[in-house]
């Protein structure tokens, strides 16, 4: 399967998908002009994966902002992650938020309700940034 | 050494090609004119013979000589004698070859016109002749000559098809040929990319072809030493012979001992001339290896210089190729851009006009000014039309406020704002009219204006379908029981009281489909005292990126600002509030739109318009210090229903007198702008005569200016003009009531 990179610039964020490697992050901002645009490809990926998905998934969000429409966009990768948890294989959510960003927490944690997924929640110091 | 001596060669060589390039009739080497006397004597002898193959031979074999010599007109005279017995004989195969001959020959006189016409009737016969090459050969000619013509598109026409033939033929020079004249007539076209295509396959196969050379030459090469390897062995083989026949013989000879003179004779030249042969077979391998040498450096740098010439003229073709790409990309984009441009102001143009609606729908300012106390609104829309709405409501004691955010932001949100608006009003006046205004519940709103957007935009939670909803926080004032409902659609209000922040989380879901769309909303039921500020907003503000680090603006700075300036007056926060965003965002843009919505709770000095006659103020005097008289009537108007008197002093000065002349006064409102006495000078000299009168200053002065005079001057207080008849008359209640 093929890996799934983008590029993340000042209003997009920055996608890494392999599932050879294992490794799955999201990062930076989402404001999208029109998020089902940038997000369709992004679906079409995970939904592949969901067929053959690893026997470890391991999921990390180190997002800075998204808007309300990302927000949704956000929720459905959750969804996608929560159908392969649920017929039995093994993924973890890792929600990074830089430590004095509370509404970032407070986001992954509102998820993490929504989704039978198991999150941990890293806050990241000020100076290391969201790398 | 062996260099200088190629070079020289080469010199010679061109000098004799341009020698004979230029040679004219009269050039002709005498022996060349002897032949084709004598070959002009035999088609004489041919033609009274009545043979005229025989004849035309001749004629052929004098054009040559002609046309080798460079004397064009008369070879081509003598080919069309021949071409014209050829005729007769009906000798397809040679009327086809002369024509094309012919046309060289023009072709070499540079009369293309002609050259053609030669050899397109050669093609004609060739291709009755059904043969391929000749008709390949005439279709190149015709060609060649066709793009001297200027017609470039006939020669593409010609050499597609030569190329077809060239390609059954499987002949690789042959598809050299067609690729390269395509690419030259393409070059003319300016047909950039057809040209590179053309040269690119020119080029491979070209190198293809000169690699088959090299290797040609290489094995020739091997092969020539070898032979020469071969013969000297045989040479020494054959030497070696000779040594041991002669070896024998005088052997023999001593053994015998009757050798004549001649024997000897005879013998001493066979030693001479095996060693003649030996010196030859030097000389031989030293010719030959020269040869050799020679030849391979020659190779060698005509490859070179090939190899030069076409880098050059690829990097001319791509430099050309690309400035015209560049031209035509930027002549597009001009192109574009006009329709872009004129595109942009036509949507700009309706989008300003969707603008005056949306506009129109929000509560207009005179609604906010009568219906609220204290309060300012901040509202940025990142376009021109705005996803984030504000929504007010006055019902009786009751204040119902709300700051919306759709999905989106610009037109959609827009859309989704027009929608909201609309349920929200239905909602709550539905409610109003089946129960009664002390039902209205935050929540219950929320709830039904949840279930509104669900069914009216068919939302059913399939994964495909629009999404879009409402996120908001409404909150109901009562000002009767001084209690304040709280509900949010994931976003909160802010509550500040004795310096302290309280947050009010709003729910998780949005008013619109959700997993947890069936969950009711949580109210709240908020204790506010006299005095405390509530703040409602949309993450717009909290969320905008910007300052040194590219960072969110985030809620925790936004809570330590609202804390610093909470006690502010409220157009003040206003400004600060909307300073301190901008700051922040500098050169970056705007993401989302911005809404939030400030609120100070001041029950006690909140009047509604049906309690204006609450006031009762029948025994009170007020004396009006003011010079202009459509203040002054303003102010008995305003006053006109709570049974005060009032007195008028026109300027400081009659307001002092009045005073002094010991009436009762139970306030003065002071105009500060006054002739003779200005309403600070008034205020000081009133307030030395009985301190305990309360002055109200009245100016149109900023809110930090006014303050600072007024309290510099001893006024009491002081209103801001435009003067807002709630406040106005609350404010005076409190000095009345106080001084009783």
């Amino acid at each position: 399967m093929e890996p799934l990179i983008l590029e993340q610039t000042d209003r997009l964020p920055g996608i890494h998908f392999n599932k050879a490697t294992g490794k799955f992050e999201i990062k930076g901002t989402s404001f999208p002009e029109d998020s089902r645009v940038f997000y369709g490809p992004v679906f079409d990926w995970l939904n592949k994966y969901e067929k053959d998905p690893n026997d470890f998934t391991l999921f990390a969000f180190k997002m800075d902002y998204f808007n309300s429409s990302s927000s949704l966009m956000i929720l459905e990768m959750l969804h996608v992650l929560d159908r392969i948890f649920v017929a039995g294989k093994k993924v973890k959510v890792y929600w990074f938020y830089l430590s004095i960003d509370i509404d970032m927490l407070d986001a992954g944690k509102e998820y993490a309700t929504m989704v039978s997924v198991p999150f941990t929640f890293e806050p990241i110091e000020e100076e290391s940034e969201l790398k | 050494m062996l260099k200088t001596n190629f070079v020289f060669r080469i010199v010679i060589i061109l000098f004799f090609l341009g020698y004979s390039n230029l040679s004219k009739a009269q050039d002709i080497s005498q022996e060349t004119n002897a032949l084709i006397e004598n070959y002009k004597k035999q088609a004489e002898d041919f033609k009274l013979q009545n043979n005229a193959t025989q004849q035309a031979s001749y004629l052929n074999k004098i054009a040559y000589l002609y046309w080798e010599s460079g004397v064009y007109k008369e070879a081509a005279q003598y080919f069309k004698e021949s071409l014209e017995l050829n005729k007769q004989s009906n000798n397809l195969n040679g009327i086809k070859s002369i024509l094309f001959n012919i046309g060289l020959i023009y072709t070499d006189m540079e009369d293309y016109k002609k050259a053609y016409d030669s050899f397109h009737e050669g093609l004609s016969y060739a291709r009755n002749l059904k043969q391929k090459d000749g008709i390949y050969t005439g279709l190149i000619n015709e060609a060649g000559a066709l793009k001297q013509l200027g017609k470039n598109n006939e020669a593409i026409k010609d050499l597609d098809e030569a190329l077809l033939i060239a390609k059954e033929l499987n002949n690789l020079k042959l598809i050299r040929t067609c690729y390269g004249m395509l690419a030259e007539n393409y070059e003319t076209l300016g047909n950039s990319e057809k040209t590179m295509e053309y040269y690119n396959l020119f080029a491979s196969i070209d190198k293809h072809i000169k690699s088959e050379q090299i290797k040609d030459i290489e094995t020739k090469s091997k092969v020539e030493v070898q032979k020469a390897t071969q013969a000297k062995t045989l040479s020494e083989q054959q030497l070696s012979e000779k040594v041991s026949e002669l070896e024998e013989a005088q052997e023999s000879l001593k053994k015998t001992e009757e050798i004549s003179k001649q024997q000897q004779l005879e013998l001493d030249l066979k030693e001479l001339a095996i060693r003649e042969k030996e010196a030859q077979l030097r000389n031989e391998r030293i010719i030959r290896f020269s040869f050799t040498a020679i030849a391979i450096i020659i190779l060698l740098f005509s490859l070179v210089l090939i190899r030069q010439i076409q880098a050059k003229k690829k990097a001319n073709n791509e430099l050309a190729a690309k400035n015209l790409h560049i031209q035509v990309q930027s002549d597009e984009i001009a192109a574009q851009r006009d329709l872009a441009n004129k595109q942009k102001q036509n949507i700009t143009d309706s989008i300003e006009y969707a603008k005056r609606i949306q506009t129109a729908l929000l509560p207009p300012a005179g609604f906010l000014r009568r219906s609220l106390p204290e309060h300012f609104i901040l509202f940025k829309p990142r376009d021109i039309v705005s996803g984030d709405f504000y929504w007010l409501m006055n019902k009786d004691s009751k204040i119902i406020i709300a700051a919306a955010d759709c999905t989106g932001h610009g037109v959609p949100g827009a859309f989704m704002s027009m929608l909201g608006t609309a349920f929200m009003n239905e909602i709550v006046n539905k409610i109003v009219e089946n129960k009664h205004v002390y039902s209205l519940q935050a929540n219950e709103i929320l709830n039904q204006l949840r279930t509104y957007i669900i069914e009216s935009l068919h939302q059913t939670g399939r994964s495909d379908e629009a999404k879009d909803g409402i996120d908001l926080a409404l909150c109901i004032i009562d000002y009767d029981t001084k209690q304040v409902q709280f509900s949010g659609a994931r976003n909160p209000l802010y509550h500040i009281t004795n310096g302290e922040l309280k947050i009010y989380k709003g729910d998780p879901m949005p008013a619109s489909i959700h997993q947890y769309a069936d969950i009711p909303f949580t109210n709240h039921e908020i204790n506010v005292t006299e005095g405390d500020v509530i703040y409602l907003f949309t993450d717009g503000y909290p969320d905008q990126i910007g300052g040194p680090k590219y960072r969110k603006f985030m809620s925790r700075t936004f809570q330590e600002l609202l804390l610093k300036i909470h006690q502010k007056p409220m157009d003040i926060q206003h400004q600060i509030l909307d300073k301190t965003i901008e700051d922040w965002k500098g050169n970056y843009m705007q993401i989302d739109d911005m809404l939030v919505i400030g609120l100070k709770l001041e029950f006690d000095k909140v009047v509604r318009s049906s309690s204006a006659q609450k006031y009762n103020w029948g025994e009170k005097t007020l004396l009006i210090a003011d010079d202009t008289d459509i203040n002054y009537i303003f102010l008995v108007e305003a006053l006109k229903n709570t049974g005060a008197q009032t007195i008028r002093a026109k300027n400081g000065q009659e307001a002092v007198d009045i005073v002094k002349s010991g009436q009762q006064i139970d306030l003065v409102l002071m105009d500060i702008n006054m002739p003779l006495l200005n309403g600070f000078e008034a205020t000081s000299v009133i307030k030395s005569i009985n301190k305990n009168i309360p002055v109200i200053a009245q100016t149109a002065l900023s809110i930090e200016d006014a303050k600072e005079k007024a309290s510099k001057a001893g006024c009491d207080d002081y209103i801001l003009k435009p003067i807002r008849l709630k406040s106005f008359l609350s404010l005076i209640e409190s000095y009345l009531t106080k001084n009783a």
